[in-house]
């Protein structure tokens, strides 16, 4: 018996370590891969898995999370370090990777703590607790759908600053493109001519 | 018990075929058949794959038999696909009865390499499609064939296609349909008059079962061989032996047997039987129907040796199915419970345990990991149960009544999995500029979609990160002070419970 408890805890510790070790990234692009996320953390150190998320429980589109394991947690501190300092991108840009340390909650396969038991009643319809119990359901409910609401509202701003941002990039572009088409035109130099500027550079 | 890799005295007998042709690494060496289990099996059969935990086996196609260096054998299996594994593709096409689909193209899903004992026995699949390359199958094989296929599903397209390809995985189509032999004409009508003398000194036992493991059990004095003790064995010690039979009971196989009887005397009989791999798209006395009973032998086979850690290997490809793959099947099947309102820190072996306990059902729970969107208040887990009846009967009990768990909250479960976004890959933040004009700029963006960078507090794009960011921020607090009011509200509730 003892050997089993010794064997729980053992396991518990590496996974622990495992966890101190692992970097969650979020606002991750769904084209992101592993071997993109790989090769963009490499430069921290090296990267033992990659391990994304699946979303099975959530009504929305969100971006794809992923647990990266570093070589060790030194190295993920770094990870995390770098990306509160510069806003790192990944597949794309404007919008940056969040790095977040890793918490045991967020591995689907984490071991149980060791000497923790889950103890359990059945409650019926007689018994006051019931009424309690149902309240508390009911409040699990209503937090659900509050969260649910928090993520739309939280996406909807999102996609709101991504629309404003292109359409400032793309008229920055227009801007461009017509200051470029002016000059390969010979317009502006026309222009110069009979304003009498000189626009050469070396002057 | 001897682990797996012992060859002929090993528990699970294994020798190799003939050898196939050389390739260059002359390390690794091919062949073209071989016998495991006292099975025979040769290129391109198809076969089982077992799952462990599943109630139905994976069926394929083998493509290629090697072994390492290391002396670990290995199959390519090219994979069969159930109408149930792509229902959502189905479109439209309904999947006649026994109806599978093989794969084709190229993609994730096509083929894998497996362990070679993987395999859990053979199945007899029949190509049913006119094409002319495929040898018409006789109607009796037809209808004795565990599955037919006629059609193949496309892993790239995600399409079921009727026209064969070429080839399928660098394999000519004409290899993976059936073979020449299946044109044997059907049976003669007058089978009830033959055999009868030639089964005279054959023990009775010897005429039920239509499958031919049983079949192992005699040979030609009519003595049990070795081979079945083994391939039941693993079953010996729970069931008696008439269970077994029981279990393989007679369909109308062995009409067929019988008639072949005549033709070769019951000695040969035995040896073709045993040997003859060639035959077996059509032979009736191939597992048809005692499909099941195969699996189910396989699995005891499996169990029983699972303290040798050799056969541990044999089935651990499996652990690489995604479990929203699994989670998506278990849901189609009605075996999925959501549960939820659990401690976010409880491990899925202990809610596994928990429910064994208080429901005395078994179930196989993963939780949700807790990340960005989820609420750290509220602990997630998908729970598979074994069967449809189990999952209702446990949501129906903590209907009635209220699991409450140490932490005192109830339990909430409810049937099948949450609607979830069709994928449609939205994402919102990453530009994109179109124009074919600025060459420079288009190069940059290149560059950013494959690789990764910091970016410099001199660039627009800094600029526009900061703006997300600022969001980021916005949000986090916005969901620290959401779950700190949840958690208050929780803490109020909880503290009406009577004290105890």
């Amino acid at each position: 018996m003892s050997n089993t408890s010794e064997e729980a805890k053992k396991k518990y510790a590496d996974f622990e370590e495992k966890v101190k070790r692992t970097v969650l990234l979020d606002n991750l692009s769904p084209e992101v891969t592993s071997a993109v996320v790989k090769t963009a953390l490499e430069q921290f150190g090296s990267v033992l898995s990659v391990e994304f998320i699946p979303n099975l429980t959530i009504p929305f589109d969100i971006p794809q999370s992923a647990l990266v394991e570093m070589a060790d947690a030194e190295k993920a501190s770094k990870v995390i370090k770098t990306m509160k300092e510069f806003p790192f991108m990944i597949s794309g840009m404007p919008r940056p990777v969040r790095a977040l340390v890793a918490k045991p909650e967020m591995f689907a396969d984490r071991p149980p703590l060791p000497g923790r038991k889950i103890n359990f009643c059945w409650v019926d319809r007689s018994d006051p607790d019931f009424e309690v119990a149902d309240k508390l359901k009911m409040l699990c409910g209503k937090h659900t759908k509050e969260n649910l609401a928090l993520i739309q509202l939280q996406l909807e701003e999102e996609e709101k600053l991504a629309q404003q941002q292109d359409d400032m990039i793309q008229s920055n572009y227009k801007k461009h493109e017509m200051i470029e088409l002016l000059l390969q035109d010979g317009i502006v130099a026309k222009l110069a001519n009979h304003y009498g500027i000189n626009l050469s550079e070396d002057c | 018990m001897p682990p797996l890799d012992e060859h002929e005295n090993g528990d699970l007998q294994f020798h190799w075929g003939k050898r196939g042709a050389s390739n260059l690494k002359k390390d690794v060496h091919f062949y073209e058949s071989f016998t495991y289990d006292k099975e025979s099996y040769s290129l391109y059969d198809n076969v089982y794959l077992f799952k462990q935990g599943a109630d139905e086996p994976y069926i394929g196609k083998i493509l290629k038999i090697w072994e390492l260096p290391d002396r670990k054998r290995r199959v390519k299996i090219l994979w069969f696909f159930r109408p149930s594994d792509v229902h959502a593709f189905l479109d439209g096409h309904t999947p006649s009865e026994k109806e599978i689909f093989l794969a084709s193209g190229e993609g994730v899903g096509l083929s894998n390499v497996n362990p070679l004992e993987a395999i859990a026995g053979k199945c007899c699949v029949i190509c049913t499609s006119e094409d002319v390359r495929n040898p018409k199958p006789s109607s009796i094989a037809k209808e004795k064939a565990d599955f037919i296929f006629s059609r193949i599903f496309d892993v790239g397209s995600c399409k079921i296609l009727e026209a064969l390809p070429e080839a399928i995985a660098g394999v000519e189509v004409r290899l993976l349909l059936n073979r020449a032999e299946d044109q044997i004409s059907d049976l003669p009508p007058n089978f009830e008059a033959v055999g009868t003398g030639a089964f005279d000194e054959i023990p009775v036992k010897k005429l039920r079962p239509s499958n031919s493991l049983v079949e192992f059990s005699l040979d030609s004095q009519g003595k049990p061989l070795s081979g079945t003790k083994k391939l039941i064995n693993g079953s010996d010690e729970e069931l008696p032996d008439n269970e077994i039979y029981k279990r393989l009971l007679p369909r109308d196989g062995y009409v067929k047997q019988a008639n072949d009887d005549s033709k070769d005397g019951p000695s040969i009989r035995k040896v073709k039987l045993i040997s003859d791999e060639e035959n077996s798209d059509n032979d009736l006395v191939q597992e048809s129907k005692g499909s099941s009973a195969v699996v189910e032998l396989a699995e005891e086979k499996f169990l029983s040796q699972q303290p040798t850690s050799s056969a541990s290997h044999r089935y651990k490809w499996f652990a690489d199915m995604p479990w929203k793959t699994r989670v998506e099947k278990a849901d189609k099947q009605g075996k999925l419970v959501f549960l939820y309102n659990l401690d976010p820190l409880y491990s899925s072996s202990e809610i596994e345990e928990t429910l064994h306990t208080a429901l005395q059902v078994d179930c196989i729970v993963k939780v949700i990991p807790q990340v960005s969107f989820h609420n750290l208040h509220y602990g997630q887990a998908y729970a598979i149960f074994k069967s449809q009846s189990e999952a209702v009967r446990a949501v129906q009990e903590m209907d009635k009544k209220r699991l409450i768990l140490s932490d005192g909250r109830p339990v909430c479960a409810k049937l099948g999995m949450l609607e979830l976004p069709r994928n449609t890959n939205k994402f919102s933040g990453h530009l994109k500029i179109d124009r074919s004009r600025i060459q420079t700029l288009r190069l940059e963006h290149k560059k950013a979609l494959s690789t990764s960078h910091c970016s410099q507090p001199n660039t627009i794009e800094y600029e526009m990160a900061l703006d997300w960011l600022l969001l980021q921020e916005k949000y986090r607090r916005s969901w620290k002070r959401l779950l700190k009011n949840q958690g208050d509200q929780m803490k109020t509730f909880m503290s009406r419970y009577k004290p105890k």
